[in-house]
């Protein structure tokens, strides 16, 4: 059964958020919400800080606590990939998931439901990327099964120094930042 | 510490730039399920020491108080919903790994729990005449002859009442990324919490109506049980007044207890429970936190409570309506800072 | 200058000193303006003509002669909502209107796009379906086998030039100092974010929710003297007494203590750009000075100074 998880590198990603826009175009999302963003980490002080620009979604977690927490089993975990997913019609907005989250990626839908990044799995069914991951200028995104010891996720995360956001929150997430 | 500066482009209402999720009705909801969990307690604790139906009489109000304010709560609850024609969905399944999933079976299951505690305790009046009334007493004394019923009654109060209780405290405390929320003492001190507010409660309405004190007997059957230790030497809870004041400061001291012991731990937890603590111990929540939860919600009501059993004072409703006000500013600030708290 | 049409451009935004601009738009006999969206200098306009965006016209072929020489066809997706017509079709009837159909001897833009094609040997049916074609790379390094020689008097890579000193200027470039910051001051820097597109995509709905404004960037240390944080709104006023609107401070170490920073193209006043309007401010505005390069004749606009003003209540 695949993991599927995203590889993204820092060195490429100039931060020009095709992602955030192809992604709102696929996905129909609500104008004054994200599903995807862009952030520019500095560290340091001139002469000699130091930038990291992320694209972020939704990690995926191997562990994740939106699901635990949800009431109604509108928030689970897909039976292909590991996929973290929302049933809007099971969801009733209670927005447990909402504080669940360490890293802030759900929102409400104007419609009322939790709603966030799906890894574009409407598109994976048909053997497509995400649409963040094919609109990339920079080709600076990888998408496929981290469980596969020969697939490029594997591959890039064996042979580049990486990280994942907030680790020690223990919820496992499935992207990864080269650096 | 090193200089870090952090630029996003999202900007998702109720999660940027702080979270932002739970509003008042959040706060309302889990003040006035404490309050309810702490009747369901009492009352059932108290049903479980009666024998016979001349027996009962101590809080015959509460029960049904306890359906009214349950009701008021989940019409908060309901409030705060942003898919709210959904809310059946809760109902059709049942998730052992959510909290939510939990309290709201046990927010169900206690109705029918309270009323079959309140039938136990008929009232003077009815609003529907006195046909009602004469129903309602023939089913109460159905239920009074049956010992085993009245013991299942009871119990399923109490448990309920402590289910209830504790729930909304785990609820937030399994919550890993509001640092704040993240401990297992929040579940007992939610409960102890609503147990000194339902006491305090209780109180404040015994004293409105009797204009001062009831019989002794209720007040032994409801609390020498628990509350021996607070005796001091040679002194009996001879009036219900003493009585109920030594209840509100047993529970007041445990409370106080278990905050103490909530704030330690956050002290002794890594970076983030830290930096979360500083929000109630020095930042933006230290006022109302010190003052008037900690201060008036639980200090100065333990000392009046102090005064008025060494007879100084005079046995008013101000400690108790200050131990209420506490119990729901603990909630509020809690679910507010709870918010605030966070990994980045 | 007598008539002037502007075509996918802003002037107002792209050059400095916009006084000067008004001013010379003003002596205009004819201001046309073809453009996408409805800019300010659309609003000064004596004609619009709306062109279709380049998703749905064909333009003309894009031919460039790089490492990889290639032609690009740029062609339509989806038809235009409205009216809107393609430059050339605009340039077209224009011809005709002005008698010189002689030039534009085709029926439509797809007609003689697809002669130049052909009449180049290309396929017509490979372009359209592949979007380009490739050129054969030529060699162009020493290893390649190309001859060094180059196109100078002396045949070599002159690094001291008698043709510049015949003609007045420096053989040798020769620095010149920018001007120094005058104190107070901070020298005004502009520049791109890789959300938005010049001046004119700040009103599409998904840029314009991803970055809604510009902010001006101020040295952390330097605005923590000036009490200012991030999101603190401070107006700028430059050297001509020029002074800009409420725009949100950001404070940052990436900039040098003695210049700030804009994100280049906000501040819109034109009512059609209904997101923009009025979001951040226009450095354009603020640089009001500019110097030519004499030999170039590029524009160094890096001689402009700006004061941090606090925002009146």
């Amino acid at each position: 059964m695949p993991r599927l998880a995203m590889v993204i590198d820092t060195r490429r990603c100039v931060g020009c958020a095709d992602c955030v826009v192809a992604c709102k175009v696929e996905n129909d999302v609500p104008i004054g919400h994200d599903r995807d963003w862009i952030v520019e980490e500095i560290r340091g002080r001139c002469p000699g800080p130091t930038l990291e620009i992320r694209s972020e979604r939704c990690n995926h977690c191997a562990d994740p606590p939106c699901v635990y927490c949800c009431p109604t089993g509108a928030s689970h975990v897909h039976d292909y990939g590991g996929v973290v997913l929302v049933t809007a019609s099971k969801c009733i907005g209670c927005k447990a998931c909402l504080a669940a989250c360490p890293y802030g990626a759900r929102f409400i839908h104007p419609d009322g439901f939790a709603d966030k990044c799906t890894f574009c799995l409407h598109r994976v069914e048909k053997g497509l990327d995400p649409a963040c991951v094919a609109v990339c200028p920079t080709h600076c995104m990888t998408f496929g099964d981290l469980d596969d010891p020969f697939g490029p996720v594997r591959r890039l995360l064996d042979s580049r120094p990486h990280h994942a956001l907030l680790p020690e929150a223990g919820t496992e997430p499935c992207i990864f930042y080269l650096t | 510490m090193q200089h870090v500066e952090i630029s996003t482009t999202r900007a998702n209402p109720l999660v940027d730039p702080i979270l932002h999720v739970w509003g008042w009705e959040i706060p309302v909801y889990l003040f006035l399920g404490g309050l309810v969990a702490g009747l369901l307690a009492l009352s059932g604790f108290y049903l479980l020491r009666s024998r016979t139906a001349s027996e009962r009489g101590a809080w015959p109000q509460a029960p049904m108080l306890g359906v009214v304010l349950l009701t008021l709560g989940m019409g908060a609850l309901f409030l705060d919903l942003d898919h709210p024609w959904y809310v059946w969905r809760v109902y059709l399944t049942f998730e052992p790994a959510s909290p939510m999933s939990w309290g709201s079976w046990v927010l169900i299951l206690v109705y029918p729990a309270l009323l079959a505690a309140a039938l136990l305790h008929p009232p003077e009046r009815v609003p529907f005449g006195a046909g009602l009334l004469a129903v309602i007493r023939r089913w109460s004394e159905w239920m009074w002859a049956r010992p085993r019923l009245v013991q299942a009654i009871a119990l399923s109060n109490l448990v309920g009442g402590i289910a209830l209780g504790l729930y909304t405290g785990i609820l937030l405390g399994t919550m890993v990324a509001r640092p704040l929320w993240n401990s297992a003492i929040l579940g007992p001190l939610f409960l102890f919490s609503g147990l000194s507010s339902a006491a305090a409660l209780m109180h404040v309405l015994t004293l409105v109506r009797t204009h001062g004190l009831v019989d002794s007997t209720y007040a032994d059957l409801l609390l020498h049980g628990l509350f021996q230790l607070l005796k001091p030497p040679g002194r009996d809870p001879s009036t219900a007044g003493e009585a109920m004041v030594r209840a509100d400061a047993a529970f007041l001291s445990v409370e106080g207890a278990l905050i103490a012991l909530f704030l330690i731990g956050l002290a002794a937890s890594t970076e983030v429970q830290q930096q979360a603590l500083q929000l109630l111990l020095t930042g933006a929540y230290a006022p109302v936190f010190w003052c008037l939860i900690v201060g008036t919600g639980i200090l100065v009501p333990l000392v009046l409570q102090y005064l008025e059993l060494a007879g100084r004072i005079r046995h008013t409703v101000v400690p108790a309506l200050l131990v209420i006000a506490g119990a729901f500013l603990l909630r509020w600030v809690l679910v507010r800072a709870g918010q605030v708290s966070s990994w980045t | 200058m007598k008539g002037w049409f502007v075509y996918a451009t802003n002037p107002l935004y792209a050059l400095p000193n916009v006084d000067e601009t008004i001013a010379a738009i003003r002596a205009l006999d004819l201001l046309v303006v073809i453009d996408v969206v409805p800019s300010e200098i659309a609003g000064w306009a004596d004609v619009v003509l709306p062109e279709a965006v380049y998703l749905e016209r064909y333009d003309e072929l894009n031919v460039e002669l790089f490492r990889q020489p290639f032609v690009a066809l740029r062609q339509p997706v989806v038809a235009p909502p409205d009216d809107q017509k393609s430059n050339a079709w605009i340039a077209r009837e224009l011809g005709l209107k002005l008698g010189l159909g002689a030039w534009f001897p085709w029926r439509d833009v797809e007609e003689y796009l697809r002669w130049r094609v052909e009449a180049a040997g290309l396929s017509w049916e490979t372009l359209t379906s592949r979007g380009l074609v490739l050129g054969p790379r030529p060699p162009l390094t020493y290893e390649e086998g190309v001859a060094p020689v180059f196109d100078t008097p002396s045949g070599k890579i002159e690094f001291w030039s008698n043709q510049l000193q015949a003609k007045g200027f420096d053989p040798v470039p020769r620095y010149t100092p920018p001007d120094p910051v005058p104190p107070g001051s901070f020298r005004l820097l502009y520049g791109r974010s890789p959300v938005h597109s010049f001046s004119r995509t700040q009103t599409n709905p998904l840029l314009h929710d991803i970055m809604p404004e510009n902010a001006v960037w101020i040295h952390s240390e330097v605005a923590r003297r000036l009490g200012l944080r991030s999101g603190d709104r401070v107006r700028l006023r430059n050297q001509d007494g020029v002074e800009s609107g409420p725009v949100a401070v950001k404070a940052t170490c990436r900039i040098r203590p003695d210049c700030v920073f804009l994100v280049h193209g906000f501040g819109h006043t034109a009512r059609g750009l209904r997101r923009a309007l009025d979001r951040g401010v226009n450095d354009a505005l603020l640089l009001s000075r500019y110097r030519t390069d004499p030999l170039m004749g590029g524009t160094g606009l890096g001689m402009n100074f700006v004061a941090i003003l606090p925002v009146e209540t």
